[in-house]
């Protein structure tokens, strides 16, 4: 469930990048949920053909999933709901980022860039800035500046299809969606399912939209095959056709013409985006590795990355990680010799297990993402309240039950009455739950105030208050950059530099967003 | 008893827990009591999260400036009796949908079919589109030689600086003069009727700015 300034950030992003007119079609279906066409056209009070447009730019850019499904009431009539993806749309705050993982790319510093690493990044700079592309689209963008004689050009498009093959293997990059999916109703005569005492967990029942999500994603196998070489490019090489060996000439020329049917459409028909799921796990390795780091030495962080990016199931939820033993060595490159390595997974609490022969790792991120999230919690809690605040505040979160205001105070050294205030403005503030119970026995007070911290609730109230903070600064880097072109030169550099700042501190809040929404 | 369902400042718990039932005004901006200084946050910071920030004022600067960025214009002129907005507006709605054809692939197997209905396919076109624009890059070199002025304190480099400085400031303002005046109402004057080469014609308007 997204807060109201989770939904308010998203509204504006889409307003910062799309203008206005897009952002209200978002922002009616952020706050009424999925919609039909009809409907949105009746909710925003805007003309079709404008409301057309702006699901289109939203589809193109990944923020919204359309799906099919059958009409209320009439079984064999099908509607077109359109549903708004919050997560794609506070990723656009981050695309720079995912732009800094390339190695070797613009954004690494500059020893260590590379011809091919410069490649990938205008190729996945070109797919974020776009939303969506055919390989033919991208390399029509990356010769659009340059005039380039055709064999230069043909040369040109293989190496910029070898660069974007090694995306797709990577997995930064992925074949879209289907447009429009159809998903069957539920049956509304069935009696909801009843729960069996002691029974296996029973499906999970996923609401619609999951389900149209789901029913988009294609295949694992069909989202990152690559484009395969032409017949033409192959025997240039002097890459053997796996044809079949019975010296049918015929055969070979159908094969090759179905193999250049499938480049062409490879290329020019299908198309790709960035895949956001393996550039957050990126992001995430990242965070967990400098927290690892901070706590348990170089060494240690080392491994934890190599660890992750051996993972075989590189989902951002999981909280497990496994990698075989070669797959970790594999990644470290033989920068360190193979007791080290085992000590240091001892030191980071991994359990092993063998599997075909081969040692699997494997080992629970719960610590670590728990470590940088107390880490945040702190900072947040420090700054509000004082370290008065913050003592209260890690008693009640440390200990899982209602606690009355004396004991705390007790516990904590403090006057009843500045505790008392302190639980107050943490209350006020929704970070803990108070509960009144009526005193029993003579004395003055007509009753006892209970604390108690809910975890989960906390968590979401912190969540929506760093979209507030968020939501905060795009508005003033939006309105800095509107008076950037009113101004004198003079005030163009104050401004240039605040903006720059704002920038800075929203991508720094914006780590805090990801380890609590995302993560 | 008496004291429940009072407000919340003032039955509070009761007795000694009684919070004082003063009225104070809720602060929006509560005094902060040391400002760290500016540029010693922009130096500090490692480089790598410099570049991510420029990197992504740029990507902003970009989509402000592209085909999927829509104005307001198209909608207001909905109320405007004057004939030439009128079907300027339809013009200007036409002219975005062609923009956004060239970009984006609208087939069934890309999008819902309900909204490609009833859009003309534009020719296959060799036509080449403006993948990037040039403004991104301006402010992006007034910003780096801010920068550069900055770590730079010798008084003698200033002066010079300055100078380069004001013209990146009016190349800056051309370079976005041109782009406003791409989507500007004054290029719709000249032959509305003809269909066909809006992109063209869109073209031909930001010349007109040179002058």
């Amino acid at each position: 469930m997204v807060g109201q300034y989770g939904k308010r950030l998203a509204e504006e992003i889409i307003s910062t990048h799309f203008g206005d007119l897009v952002a209200k079609v978002c922002r009616c279906l952020l706050h009424n949920g999925t919609l039909s066409l009809h409907e949105i056209v009746r909710y925003t009070d805007m003309p079709g053909s404008h409301v057309k447009n702006c699901l289109l730019i939203l589809i193109q850019h990944n923020c919204v999933q359309a799906f099919c499904t059958a009409r209320k009431g009439s079984a064999d009539k099908t509607v077109t709901l359109y549903m708004a993806i919050f997560d794609n749309i506070i990723n656009r705050m981050r695309f720079s980022k995912f732009l800094s993982l390339i190695k070797g790319g613009d954004l690494a510093p500059k020893e260590s860039q590379t011809k091919e690493g410069q490649c990938k990044y205008a190729l996945l700079k070109g797919l974020l800035q776009n939303g969506r592309l055919t390989f033919e689209q991208l390399v029509e963008r990356s010769t659009s500046k340059e005039q380039q004689m055709d064999r230069v050009q043909e040369k040109h498009q293989s190496e910029l299809r070898a660069c974007f093959n090694e995306l797709v293997r990577l997995h930064y990059v992925e074949r879209c969606p289907r447009p429009e999916p159809f998903i069957y109703p539920e049956p509304e005569d069935q009696p909801k399912p009843t729960r069996r005492r002691g029974a296996k967990t029973a499906e999970q029942i996923l609401s619609l939209e999951q389900q149209a999500i789901e029913a988009a994603t294609l295949a694992e196998s069909e989202r990152f095959s690559e484009i395969p070489e032409s017949s033409v490019e192959s025997a240039e090489d002097g890459i053997v056709n796996h044809s079949p060996a019975t010296g049918d000439k015929r055969k070979r020329e159908t094969l090759e013409t179905d193999l250049d049917l499938l480049v062409a459409i490879a290329e020019n028909e299908v198309l790709w985006r960035a895949n956001f799921e393996k550039l957050l796990y990126c992001l995430k390795t990242k965070i967990c590795t400098e927290n690892v780091r901070s706590r348990l030495g170089d060494d240690a962080g080392v491994v934890l990355e190599a660890m992750m990016e051996a993972n075989s199931e590189q989902k951002i939820k999981a909280t497990n990680v496994s990698a075989s033993f070669d797959g970790i060595l594999n990644n470290l490159a033989g920068s360190m010799t193979l007791d080290r390595v085992r000590t240091i997974l001892d030191e980071l609490d991994c359990k092993s297990a063998t599997d075909k022969l081969e040692a699997i790792y494997s080992l629970d991120l719960n610590a670590t993402l728990e470590a940088c999230k107390n880490d945040e919690i702190e900072a947040v809690i420090k700054a509000r309240y004082g370290d008065q605040g913050y003592k209260i505040f890690r008693l009640l979160s440390t200990k899982d039950q209602l606690i009355e205001t004396d004991r705390i105070a007790e516990i904590t050294f403090m006057e009843k009455k500045e505790a008392h205030q302190m639980l107050y403005k943490l209350w006020r503030d929704e970070f803990i739950d108070i509960k009144k119970v009526p005193s029993q026995g003579s004395g003055e007070l007509p009753s006892i105030s209970l604390w108690r911290f809910h975890r989960k609730a906390f968590y979401q109230t912190l969540l929506d208050d760093i979209f507030h903070a968020a939501l905060n600064l795009t508005v003033k880097i939006s309105q800095l950059v509107e008076k950037q072109h009113e101004i004198l030169e003079d005030d163009l550099k104050n401004l240039l530099k605040r903006k720059f700042i704002l920038q800075l501190s929203l991508l720094k809040l914006d780590d805090s967003s990801m380890l609590f929404h995302n993560f | 008893m008496t004291s429940r369902g009072r407000g919340r400042g003032r039955g509070f718990g009761g007795g000694y827990d009684r919070m004082p039932s003063t009225f104070t005004p809720y602060e929006n901006f509560p005094a902060v009591e040391r400002f760290p200084n500016a540029m010693d946050v922009v130096r500090s910071s490692d480089p790598e999260a410099r570049n991510i920030a420029f990197e992504k004022s740029k990507l902003e600067d970009f989509w402000r400036g592209s085909c999927y960025h829509l104005k307001e214009d198209a909608f207001r002129s909905k109320k405007e009796t004057d004939t030439v907005r009128i079907s300027g507006k339809k013009q200007k709605t036409q002219e975005r949908r062609e923009a956004l054809a060239y970009y984006l692939k609208l087939t069934p197997s890309n999008f819902p079919v309900e909204l490609i209905q009833g859009s003309r396919r534009p020719q296959p076109s060799n036509k080449k589109l403006k993948w990037d624009r040039r403004t991104d890059e301006l402010s992006f070199d007034t910003f780096e030689k801010l920068e550069e002025k900055h770590k730079d304190k010798d008084g003698k480099g200033e002066k010079k600086k300055q100078d380069e400085d004001e013209e990146d400031g009016e190349e800056e303002r051309e370079g976005e003069a041109e782009e406003e005046s791409s989507d500007d109402d004054y290029n719709q004057n000249i032959d509305f009727d003809d269909d066909e080469d809006e992109f063209n014609m869109e073209e031909a308007a930001e010349e007109d700015a040179y002058d």
